[in-house]
């Protein structure tokens, strides 16, 4: 394309965009998933990575995971991951978000305890920890109900040199969608 | 070769009045001097002694300033100033082949400091050698040991000088506002690992045509604030400057940014500029203020998840002064740092348009991100449209109307 595709619009705002286009909500816009699931299909421990354009990402539950299936409560999210190592206790400073905790894949963010089950949140992507969802501390059902916007449950900073071989090892939507429709 | 070098700046178009012409000789001319300095101590010792230091000598090259600019003054048809008074300068550069030769007498003269300057390549980049530099050294070599090394008098050049020239010009700013009524352009070059996303900028569609008119070597923009590629500029449009380094045309008539306007806003429709004007150096800092400290306002085209009452969204009208505590947005904390930043929103209009969209007008602070005070971000900007109206808002689209 070049300039000439591009047209001026003077008109008011309404006029100004195609407003026939599908609405897509803000994860949809900005985001794009890439899905985990668990080896053990009976725990069904599945997580999700929502991908920003400019590399920064979510870590939530993917729609597969039974706190969603099931509707399960979460009576507390567990940051204390080890003896000394405790999430809600992450700095990372300035642009270059210095200090942020080092995270691989499998290195565990939180747990979510629920009724019959505890369940490990993976970090997923080799990165670094920018926060945990300071909301979802508080109050734990927005991760059932709002998993994908409000109910994120961290945000990382993947390191730039790993994030293609990261997005390879993981599952895309269409993967992800025909896996979960054979299970049923 | 002088009237050659005359010539070349009567033609090269430059509309100065007024000129400095300087020179550059080269750097063995210290050690010459020094050297025909200790000559003249030791013949001349019983007249000199006690009345004339070497720093009473007149340099060369402070002779050659008030002695040659006025000679060629009235040849190039400008006006000679000193100093920094003028604008366009030409300098006469005066190159010896032999000039490196000859310098490298300081290395024997004081190795421990040239051998250590060699060494330091980025700072010494230019050269190990400067005037003042070797004038600094040679104070401190003594004589014995300078004759050693170093004739006295100092032999004379057995090859000629090159005499070339180079011409210059102070920056001039020239400022003004764009409006942008495209979703799809940035306002500077979108460039990702070195591969552009865009093919053009707002910079680039001006910048282009204002280095074309004032023939200059190089554009720099400058702008109050900035606003996303999909985001219109619209109203007065935004403050902007571009320094112009080393423009052939400094001098403009009223006609000139006529023509000078057209020839922009002909270049693309969806870039304009209006109220061009050649401004100072210090009023950029009040650009960069601006960007700081002025209100802005926008308008944003919002749709909720359920239809809403129209009572309930006239309710954003009534607040004033809203205070947001906006934690920095997730769509730039790539390259910010995650803060929580006080802004404003001074007030707010609603326009309804059908029951699930509407037009919302706001007046807010300096820095405030519109987008995440719609739909919050995550509730990482709160107060937020959705807590306050109870309702999904998002934002479909934005617009600057007053910077």
């Amino acid at each position: 394309s070049d300039l000439s595709s591009i047209k001026a619009n003077k008109g008011p705002i309404e006029d100004s965009i195609d407003l026939t286009e599908k609405y897509q909500s803000v994860t949809e816009r900005y985001y794009t998933p890439y899905y985990k699931i668990d080896e053990d299909r009976t725990r069904k421990n599945d997580l999700c990575l929502q991908l920003h354009s400019n590399r920064i990402s979510l870590v939530t539950l993917a729609p597969s995971h039974p706190i969603l299936t099931k509707n399960l409560q979460i009576k507390e999210v567990d940051c204390q991951v080890t003896k000394s190592l405790d999430r809600k206790k992450n700095k990372a400073v300035g642009k270059g978000k210095k200090g942020g905790q080092n995270l691989d894949p499998t290195s565990i963010l939180c747990h979510l305890e629920t009724e019959d089950a505890r369940y490990a949140v993976e970090a997923i992507a080799p990165s670094k920890l920018i926060c945990m969802n300071k909301l979802v501390l508080d109050n734990p059902s927005l991760i059932r109900n709002r998993p994908d916007a409000e109910g994120h449950i961290a945000i990382l900073l993947p390191y730039l040199g790993q994030i293609e071989e990261c997005k390879a090892s993981l599952l895309s939507k269409e993967a992800y969608d025909k896996i979960i429709s054979e299970e049923r | 070769k002088m009237q050659q070098i005359i010539n070349s700046i009567k033609t090269s178009g430059y509309d100065a009045d007024r000129f400095t012409l300087s020179i550059s000789l080269p750097i063995s001319l210290s050690i010459r001097e020094h050297s025909l300095w200790l000559y003249y101590e030791k013949e001349g010792k019983e007249i000199l002694e006690g009345k004339l230091k070497k720093e009473d000598i007149v340099p060369l090259k402070q002779i050659w300033k008030y002695i040659y600019p006025h000679n060629v003054t009235s040849e190039v048809g400008l006006i000679h100033e000193s100093g920094d008074t003028a604008d366009f300068f030409v300098e006469l550069v005066i190159q010896w082949e032999k000039d490196e030769i000859e310098m490298q007498v300081m290395e024997r003269l004081c190795p421990k400091e040239y051998k250590e300057r060699a060494k330091k390549t980025n700072v010494y980049n230019m050269g190990v050698y400067s005037r003042q530099g070797v004038d600094n050294s040679l104070g401190s070599v003594s004589h014995t040991k300078f004759m050693e090394e170093f004739s006295v008098p100092p032999p004379v050049p057995d090859t000629p000088f090159q005499l070339d020239f180079r011409m210059s010009r102070s920056s001039i700013w020239l400022g003004g506002r764009y409006c942008k009524y495209t979703r799809e352009l940035p306002q500077t070059p979108w460039l990702i690992k070195g591969v552009r996303k865009c093919f053009s900028s707002v910079e680039e569609l001006i910048g282009d045509k204002v280095k074309e008119f004032l023939d200059c070597e190089q554009v720099k923009f400058l702008a109050s604030g900035r606003e996303d590629v999909d985001v219109r500029m619209l109203g007065s449009g935004r403050p902007f400057a571009f320094e112009c380094v080393n423009s052939k045309k400094t001098k403009l008539s009223q006609s000139d940014f006529e023509d000078l306007t057209k020839l922009i806003n002909d270049h693309h429709k969806a870039v304009q500029v209006n109220s061009l004007a050649l401004v100072s150096k210090s009023s950029i800092k009040r650009l960069k203020q601006g960007e700081e400290e002025k209100r802005k306002q926008y308008t944003a085209l919002c749709i909720t998840k359920d239809p809403y009452e129209l009572e309930n969204i006239k309710k954003l009208e009534e607040f004033k002064d809203l205070v947001l505590k906006q934690e920095t947005p997730i769509r730039v904390l790539h390259r910010r740092a995650n803060a929580i930043r006080d802004k404003i929103v001074h007030s707010m209009t609603v326009t309804q348009l059908n029951s699930t969209l509407f037009k919302l007008g706001v007046i807010s602070s300096a820095g405030t991100y519109i987008k995440e005070l719609v739909h919050g971000d995550f509730e990482r900007t709160k107060p937020n449209l959705c807590s306050i109206l109870g309702v999904d808002t998002d934002i479909l689209a934005l617009d600057v109307t007053e910077v």
